[in-house]
């Protein structure tokens, strides 16, 4: 350090006043202390309000927006009676070759026994024919074996 | 708990006062009222600081806010003045003791000085820290402050002998 820089620190605190701490700056400081803790519980508050929306708004668009992202309309299921489905008003020309094609149902190679169709490959009983092969007695018929 | 932390709070103040208003005035380059106004807005930061540095270094923790509020503030274009019909008292240069031209003649070349070249040859030979401390207090590197001090002497030693007193 040299001289200059010995007389700059020495003028630096040679020009220091004797100030006391008064009662208006009290008053200013904790004015000033009261006005910054409104100021934060302002942000907070509102912090938080902007938090609860943004959650609700989330919560709101998601499950919408992953409903647009599925199927964009009704598909026709196999085995799905055809008066359930809205088709086209035109219609389809039929392929002469077939003749006997199941009205009500797409696939006649399925083995799973469908209610409403009647499956020519599989000789599985429906619940509501009464089966020959095995006469087990239900509540709603009368049985001949006594 | 909060009036024991308001009354070591306020005991800081007092003891702390005079030292602090006069650095935050050196920091301004004399400017007393914006010395005050930084100094409030130091020492309201200080109070919801007190409970993590009031057992460590609260006039480091003061020190360190006024020097960026300081280097900050010099870039902000409205320093808060008003227009006023009659100009305030004008320095009297008549009647002045010697120490006092000293201190405005001081007062007055710091303000010729960037704020930044300012804080650094404050905190470097008012409060006599080292140049890594003066690097922590502005938020710069070290090799920057070292800069800025250097910067700031070198314009304060023109101007000073500029300004020398004609007898």
């Amino acid at each position: 350090m040299d001289n200059f820089e010995q007389e700059l620190a020495r003028m630096m605190r040679d020009s220091q006043e004797d100030t006391l701490y008064e009662d208006r700056h009290r008053d200013r400081l904790h004015a000033g202390v009261r006005a910054r803790r409104r100021a934060r519980a302002a942000w907070t508050a509102t912090g938080s309000v902007l938090t609860v929306a943004g959650l609700g708004v989330g919560l709101m668009v998601l499950p919408s927006s992953f409903a647009q992202d599925g199927p964009t309309g009704p598909q026709r299921r196999p085995g799905t009676p055809a008066e359930s489905v809205p088709m086209p008003s035109t219609p389809r020309p039929v392929p002469p070759a077939t003749k006997a094609p199941m009205p009500t149902c797409t696939s006649t190679t399925r083995l799973v026994p469908m209610p409403t169709c009647a499956s020519t490959t599989g000789p599985v009983p429906m619940p509501y024919r009464p089966s020959t092969a095995e006469p087990v007695p239900t509540p709603t018929q009368t049985s001949t074996v006594r | 708990m909060g009036q024991l932390r308001a009354d070591e709070f306020d005991r800081f103040v007092a003891a702390r006062w005079s030292a602090l208003l006069h650095l935050a005035r050196l920091f301004t380059g004399g400017d007393r009222h914006r010395a005050e106004d930084l100094l409030q807005e130091a020492l309201v930061k200080l109070w919801f600081a007190w409970p993590k540095v009031a057992k460590e270094a609260p006039e480091a923790y003061v020190r360190r806010v006024l020097a960026r509020a300081a280097a900050r503030s010099a870039r902000r274009r409205w320093w808060g003045e008003h227009p006023v019909d009659q100009l305030p008292d004008p320095p009297e240069v008549a009647d002045e003791t010697a120490a006092v031209d000293e201190q405005t003649r001081l007062e007055a070349v710091l303000a010729l000085l960037p704020a930044r070249q300012r804080a650094a040859v404050v905190l470097r030979y008012y409060q006599d820290l080292p140049e890594r401390d003066v690097a922590e207090a502005l938020g710069c590197p070290v090799g920057t402050a070292r800069s800025l001090t250097a910067r700031g002497v070198a314009r304060l030693r023109q101007l000073l002998a500029e300004a020398e007193p004609v007898e």
